[in-house]
């Protein structure tokens, strides 16, 4: 079972008026198992992108190493990469206007031929558009498939993005603020899609998130990034209490318990 | 989705506008005229207009339509900015800078065609390797680049016009506005625009994703890198010999890409070949108008492509905005 695993992870940024490199996580050593939920939680600017990035090897790292399963991240092809981890990203750019069944289509591309001569002639069959389907589907967008995705609304393109990680079906899953741009409903309800998955089919999720609770319901692990090179990692029940969350958020927390479930208000 | 229909309509077409081109004319051919001449019977006046005239032009025109269409929908991937085209970026200025200089020297037309091939390359390295300047080129800022230095070739063109002598001036004008009467190599220009074809071809799944974005193209298992210098190594040989063969053309590479996207998919698989058929029946056409509409006098055809693709890109935009 492939996992990812960091060794001793420095992340730096470059800080242009300063002129100096600024340290976002310094010495980070853990291990992403499968069948688990993390959650990566911090403030504004504090590394959660950059770690989602460097761990997705998007990025190399400024120190330390990325490993997905035995060999270092920056060892594997683009293309054997993305059979294993997929990434949604914070922002996705929707400049051409493609239509939702061909955005969504796009999650297979790692799985057919690489070849330029073969790709040519190789399109999409039907059992991947019966996933794309299926994952249209799964995400409340049945109906959808000939719109255009510059024609829907924010939540509904973001639902799309999400279709296009389910057809892509990794067993690792990367998610830069999945609830971003949903409502009530689809928050909750596209997180039990995406943790379920990791406990039926012994996948792995890393959430970054910006909602404590959200974070606690659907995970069983955190990464707390307190900006300042520093972080905690572990059981998030073991680590997430108020002195924590007071110096990672720089507010006050008001915990309330209800039927044995912590909710945290800031005050 | 697959939708061959649309490529195989602009297949149809390509011959169609083509065979127009023979017919219509300052001396109207019939179809009995154009028969006898395909078939190597006709003699005289026809088989002349048709063969050293009509058909070359024609042929010469739906390859430099081709490798615009072509090239303007790599670029808008490469800068996912849908109103990209070879000209924001610079390339027919250094490519009329070049050829009008060859002019002014009184140099042969062999020079003048080199020198725009040279004139073109050059801007393209110039535009790169100035955005490239500190750190990795972001769309954006190749843009911006790329509309300087054609700010800059323009105001160079400019000053080259005004110390012309006069008899050099119509050539000039005619270069710059982009001009057909003088590609007497057709097939030179076809097989460009099949080689770019078939080098583009097997990127086109990759650009489907390039087109969402670097970071998704990588995420889904394209590297990113060699898939931009790819496209840009290949728009950059289509671009350079559309502009040495026929000026600067502008439009086709704008609005053939944008319609097809409207009207056929975004899908690359499809839209580079059709960019490629419709791009050039366009061109053939409008050509073809730019020799009739005031014959004998002959307009630059880039006259042409300005006139009718202004209102057909406004139309096109307004229409994009409602949902």
């Amino acid at each position: 079972m492939t996992g990812l695993h960091t060794q001793a992870l420095l992340l730096q940024v470059s800080d242009p008026r300063a002129g100096t490199r600024k340290t976002l996580c310094r010495n980070l050593t853990l291990s992403f198992n499968r069948g688990e939920n993390w959650a990566i939680l911090g403030p504004n600017g504090s590394g959660k992108t950059t770690l989602l990035h460097t761990l997705a090897g998007l990025r190399p790292p400024d120190g330390g190493g990325v490993r997905l399963g035995e060999r270092d991240i920056s060892a594997w092809s683009h293309r054997e990469r993305a059979r294993q981890i997929g990434v949604l990203f914070q922002q996705q750019e929707t400049v051409f206007p493609a239509t939702v069944m061909e955005t969504v289509l796009t999650g297979r591309h790692p799985y057919l031929s690489a070849s330029p001569w073969q790709a040519i002639w190789q399109w999409e069959d039907a059992e991947d558009r019966r996933r794309a389907r299926a994952a249209l589907a799964a995400v409340g967008l049945d109906g959808f498939a000939r719109r255009l995705v510059t024609t829907l609304s924010g939540g509904e393109q973001r639902r799309v993005e999400l279709a296009t990680l389910l057809t892509q079906d990794p067993p690792i899953c990367l998610l830069d603020e999945a609830t971003s741009h949903l409502d009530l409903k689809h928050q909750v309800a596209m997180l039990a899609l995406l943790a379920s998955r990791v406990h039926e089919a012994d996948r792995l999720n890393v959430f970054v998130l910006h909602d404590i609770n959200l974070a606690t319901r659907f995970c069983e692990y955190g990464v707390l990034l307190f900006g300042d090179g520093s972080h905690r990692h572990g059981r998030l029940q073991e680590i997430l209490d108020a002195d924590a969350l007071e110096r990672l958020y720089d507010c006050r927390f008001r915990r309330i318990t209800d039927d044995g479930h912590s909710i945290y208000i800031p005050v | 989705m697959y939708r061959p229909g649309l490529t195989l309509a602009l297949l149809l077409l390509a011959p169609l506008t083509i065979l127009l081109a023979m017919f219509v004319g300052s001396v109207q051919l019939g179809w009995s005229d154009i028969r006898q001449a395909l078939a190597g019977e006709g003699a005289g006046i026809a088989a002349t207009l048709i063969f050293e005239l009509r058909l070359p032009r024609a042929l010469g025109a739906f390859a430099v339509g081709g490798m615009l269409a072509l090239s303007g929908t790599l670029l808008q991937v490469l800068l996912r900015n849908p109103l990209a085209d070879p000209y924001i970026l610079g390339v027919s200025g250094g490519a009329a800078v070049a050829a009008m200089l060859s002019m002014l020297f009184g140099l042969g037309a062999g020079w003048v065609m080199g020198g725009a091939l040279g004139g073109s390359l050059l801007s393209m390295v110039l535009v790169f390797g100035l955005a490239h300047a500190r750190g990795a080129w972001t769309p954006m800022r190749l843009l911006l680049t790329g509309v300087v230095v054609a700010a800059g070739w323009g105001a160079v063109i400019s000053f080259i016009l005004a110390i012309s002598p006069n008899h050099d001036l119509h050539g000039m004008l005619f270069w710059h506005l982009g001009d057909l009467s003088h590609g007497r190599h057709p097939l030179i220009g076809n097989l460009v625009l099949l080689t770019g074809l078939v080098l583009s071809f097997p990127l086109a799944r990759a650009l489907n994703l390039l087109a969402r974005g670097e970071l998704t193209a990588a995420a889904l298992g394209e590297n990113p890198l060699r898939l931009k210098i790819a496209v840009y190594f290949i728009a950059s040989l289509l671009t350079a010999a559309a502009v040495s063969i026929a000026g600067s053309i502008g439009f086709v590479g704008l609005i053939i890409p944008h319609l097809l996207r409207l009207i056929g998919g975004s899908d690359h698989r499809l839209l580079l070949p059709n960019a490629a058929l419709l791009g050039g029946s366009f061109l053939v056409v409008a050509d073809t108008l730019a020799r009739t509409v005031l014959a004998p006098v002959q307009l630059p055809v880039g006259v042409i492509t300005a006139l009718l693709g202004v209102p057909v890109f406004l139309y096109l935009l307004n229409r994009g905005q409602q949902p």
